[in-house]
């Protein structure tokens, strides 16, 4: 499901932005969006992003940079990839390049979701030492498989 | 450096957060400084080649299809800290090589961990493949190990598997596939901030107007590459967190926005996104970096430290010693700031206003007591008109470090000498497997200072492994009345017939055998929350004597009413009796039972003749033979009744009357260990045959400790068999102890 809304924005700029959510409201980390034109001419050129940990994105064209483009006006569509590549939204309608501002917002099901959030998407910040004191316990109770400490031998070179 | 510190500044970092991103790389820097000379190929060009090796070193990945290997690293502490080095090097030529170079050179030495840590996992799992595998890791990482599991002297050059960046011949099929996830990590990171074009243009605050604000006025952030897309902007706040708040307007060179509660002062940050990165198959959300006057004032009055000699808390320092005060409060541009130092009862010094961030020397008054100095910080400002303002309070505890000393440890079972002109401290001996008390004297000198008294001194002893604790305070009456303190004082001062003027210990009889270390480790506190200790090891052997045996029978009182009670001990009150019976005598008290003729009936009299009679029964019952063996019972006999009367005895039998703990320290607490100490022998010292045989009825040199009751005998104390003072409590005399210990086998 997807809801647009279109305002003045900035002066000689298209600015095309929006939030991609669950059906539970959270945003969608990581998700790769992409601008296309309905011709597939200016592909290449519009290069796509990553939502961030709100699920929000934002593409931002000025006239200066894109003279061609808000010339010709082509006529673009949204598309989204999981982490993955796989393709699990492309939008129904249209979008005319000109001057203005772009509001989409998108709920995906949590079938689209599935492949996306089958491992954790967010980098966090986390506390304790470089190598965390349990896998130090795992070495030592691997060698207290061998030669235990206090027995012949048990510091020589196994 | 620890760790936790550079992943805390990496995600600061990418946060944008300044202070965060200079900590970063100082640290990075840190760590170069102690890595091997590396020469930082600059001619890498363009994103293109990293994007190069980035599908290379995917393709040979993909040669290990189902390739699993977990990192003795987690990713997620990882992964943060790569991709802020690369995002702190985007700002300055070649950076983010240089940090991720610092970074792999740090890391590589870990890898090797990897390998151990998943043989481990496989050895732990109980395969015998496992375990034999990773005996053949520990040998190849031996072999990489000098003396002593130290480093090599000469350390094998180049020891990383990929120097980062990669070389020009470099050729990812030949690289362990854990090097692999690895580089591919850090190629991602690279690529993905390298792809980012807004970082060359961080944005840059000129000024913040006003400089200090109230939770809730606007201020004016001014200077360029704001964008003109409204963000959050972020303030330090109280605690060290940060709150982002929606400005009012935000232009591309001037925010308006209202100060949020709990703002402080530090620097600002406009939270630009620059973009989502995707590293190691998670996302991290990275924010402009920024430049500039970014520091804000603060608004209400925080006291960002307060020290006395660098510390917080309490101190403790000296009378007359010199202190220095600093503290650093916020908003400089408006607050006023305020220092009282007193006493509970008096201001010594009183300042209400001095510099927000300064220091003041104290100089303390010469105390001769303990003395409590409440040093007292005060911050205000226009944003606290109406509240109480902001402190900080530090105390200065006013107490010469005390010279303590362990006096000496006084091992008893009940009476010891010790302490006594011309006659050797713990000359006598203690018996094996029977509770054993040490005191341990504790002298405290301060100059006289505090009356040279130290309050709250506690301490352990230890035997062998074994840790006790002081036993002051327990009574059997107050098992749980514990306080395990004493005060230390002057070793003149130190009485000993007062119970806790030294700290006391229970040596379980299970532990007072054969000799043994013992170690007494004192404590007392400064008043600052450090402490003093001072130890003193000593040790000691224990005597082995047999358990005299005794065998017990309860006489019942038949006498006609209203003489006759018609009671008769039981056989806990009778075991009660002799045990504290046997804590006067060097003997154990482990061979304590009925006798096989449990019980006697009696109508007779108990008075002085007809107790004689009544011994004259027990005799004649002692003198047949006990049941089960056919032959008389050698062990002595003791009949034990139950009203009050005298105790009698002669040769192998005697009567004495119980003891209860209610009786509590008498002349009844000793009654059955004067009557069986007859039967060894024990004489009366007040008749002259006794005195022939040495004994004197004077009373004792040295302070008995009833290891019972927890506690000392004070004053007058006459041997216990005597009949002089016989309404106090007598003890034991080393005479006496002595002769018994001569007689017991």
């Amino acid at each position: 499901m997807s809801q647009r809304k279109e305002s003045p924005g900035k002066r000689g700029a298209l600015d095309i932005r929006g939030r991609i959510h669950s059906e539970t409201g959270k945003g969608v980390h990581g998700l790769t969006v992409e601008l296309l034109d309905t011709k597939f001419e200016y592909v290449e050129r519009l290069n796509p992003i990553l939502t961030a940990a709100d699920g929000s994105f934002t593409f931002t064209y000025m006239q200066e940079e894109f003279p061609d483009l808000f010339g010709a006006r082509p006529r673009v569509f949204l598309r989204v990839r999981d982490r993955w590549g796989g393709i699990i939204h492309t939008s129904d309608d249209s979008i005319a390049w000109q001057p203005g501002q772009q509001t989409i917002n998108l709920t995906l099901d949590s079938e689209a979701l599935l492949a996306h959030l089958r491992i954790p998407t967010t980098w966090e910040a986390l506390t304790g030492p470089l190598i965390p004191p349990e896998r130090w316990a795992q070495i030592d109770a691997a060698i207290s498989l061998l030669a235990p400490a206090g027995e012949p031998k048990h510091d020589s070179f196994l | 450096m620890r760790f936790e510190t550079l992943v805390e500044d990496a995600f600061g970092l990418l946060r944008g957060d300044s202070d965060a991103r200079e900590r970063f790389t100082a640290s990075l820097g840190l760590l170069e400084q102690r890595q091997p000379d590396t020469v930082l190929r600059t001619d890498l060009g363009d994103i293109a080649v990293f994007e190069r090796w980035h599908a290379l070193v995917t393709e040979a990945l993909n040669e290990h299809p189902g390739y699993e290997m977990q990192r003795v690293v987690p990713e997620e502490r990882l992964v943060p800290v790569l991709l802020a080095a690369v995002y702190a090097g985007s700002l300055e030529p070649g950076g983010a090589d240089r940090y991720l170079s610092i970074l792999n050179n740090q890391l590589c030495g870990v890898s090797k961990l990897d390998t151990v840590w998943n043989a481990a996992l496989g050895a732990l799992g109980g395969d015998g493949q496992g375990l034999t595998y990773f005996r053949s890791v520990l040998e190849q990482v031996g072999t990489e190990c000098g003396p002593h599991d130290g480093p090599l002297i000469e350390p094998k050059s180049n020891p990383c598997p990929i120097p980062w960046p990669p070389p020009r011949d470099f050729d990812p099929f030949k690289i362990p596939p854990r090097e692999l996830k690895q580089i591919l990590c850090m190629l991602e990171a690279r690529i993905e901030v390298g792809r980012k074009p807004s970082l060359v243009l961080p944005y840059n605050i000129t000024a913040i107007t006003p400089q200090a604000a109230c939770v809730g006025d606007t201020i004016v952030i001014t200077g360029s590459g704001f964008g003109s897309t409204l963000q959050k902007v972020s303030f330090p706040v109280l605690g060290g967190g940060r709150a982002a708040v929606n400005p009012k307007t935000w232009t591309n060179s001037r925010i308006e926005v209202d100060v949020p509660v709990g703002a402080t002062c530090g620097n600002l940050e406009l939270l630009i996104p620059s973009g989502t990165v995707k590293t190691c198959d998670g996302y991290l959300d990275l924010i402009q970096p920024g430049s500039g006057a970014a520091h804000f004032d603060g608004s209400a009055p925080e006291i960002r430290s307060f020290t006395a000699n660098g510390k917080t808390g309490i101190l403790r320092v000296d009378p007359n010693a010199t202190v220095t005060l600093a503290w650093d409060t916020c908003p400089a541009s408006n607050t006023t700031v305020g220092l009282e130092i007193r006493t509970e009862t008096s201001i010594l010094y009183s300042q209400p206003a001095v510099p927000t961030t300064g220091t003041f020397l104290v100089t303390v008054p010469n105390y001769n007591v303990v003395t409590r100095l409440d040093c007292k910080l005060t911050a205000s400002n226009p944003c606290t008109v109406g509240q109480p303002p902001a402190t900080a309070t530090i105390a200065l505890a006013v107490a010469k470090t005390p010279n303590l000393k362990v006096e000496g440890m006084e091992i008893t079972q009940g009476i010891q000498t010790f302490w006594r002109q011309g006659v050797a401290a713990n000359s006598l001996s203690t018996i094996a497997n029977k509770d054993t008390i040490v005191r341990v004297y504790v002298s405290a000198d301060m100059g006289g200072f505090n009356n040279d008294e130290v309050h709250s001194v506690t301490g352990t002893l230890k035997i062998g492994s074994l840790k006790l604790h002081p036993i002051n305070g327990i009574t059997p009456t107050d098992p749980s009345g514990v306080y395990p303190f004493i005060t230390a004082r002057k070793v003149s001062n130190i009485d000993r017939s007062q119970t806790n003027h030294t700290l006391n210990f229970r040596i379980p009889a299970y532990y007072a055998h054969g000799t043994q270390s013992l170690l007494a480790d004192i404590i007392a506190p400064l008043g600052d929350g450090t402490y003093q200790i001072v130890s003193q090891p000593t040790s000691w052997t224990w005597e082995t004597k047999t358990a005299v045996p005794i065998r017990f029978i309860r006489i019942t009182d038949l006498r006609p009413p209203p003489v006759g009670t018609g009671t008769q001990p039981t056989e806990n009150q009778a075991r009660y009796t002799l045990q504290r019976a046997f804590e006067l005598l060097p003997s154990p008290a482990t061979d304590i039972a009925p006798a096989w003729y449990a019980t006697h009936d009696t109508t007779r009299d108990f008075t002085n003749s007809d107790l004689f009679g009544l011994l004259q029964d027990l005799w004649g019952v002692h003198a047949q033979p006990d049941p089960a063996t056919g032959q008389p019972d050698p062990a002595n006999w003791i009949g034990l009744t139950v009203p009050l009367n005298r105790g009698l005895a002669d040769g192998v039998a005697c009567v004495s009357p119980m003891y209860q703990q209610s009786q509590g320290l008498g002349y009844e607490r000793i009654r059955a260990a004067h009557e069986l100490s007859h039967n060894m022998g024990a004489c009366h010292p007040f008749m002259p045959d006794c005195q022939a045989r040495g004994f004197k009825d004077d009373p004792l040199d040295d302070v008995p400790f009833d290891p019972y009751w927890n506690q000392t005998l004070a004053g007058t104390v006459y041997d216990y068999m005597s009949y002089s003072g016989s309404t106090l409590q007598p003890w034991i005399s080393p005479a006496n102890w002595n002769y018994l210990r001569s007689v017991i086998p």
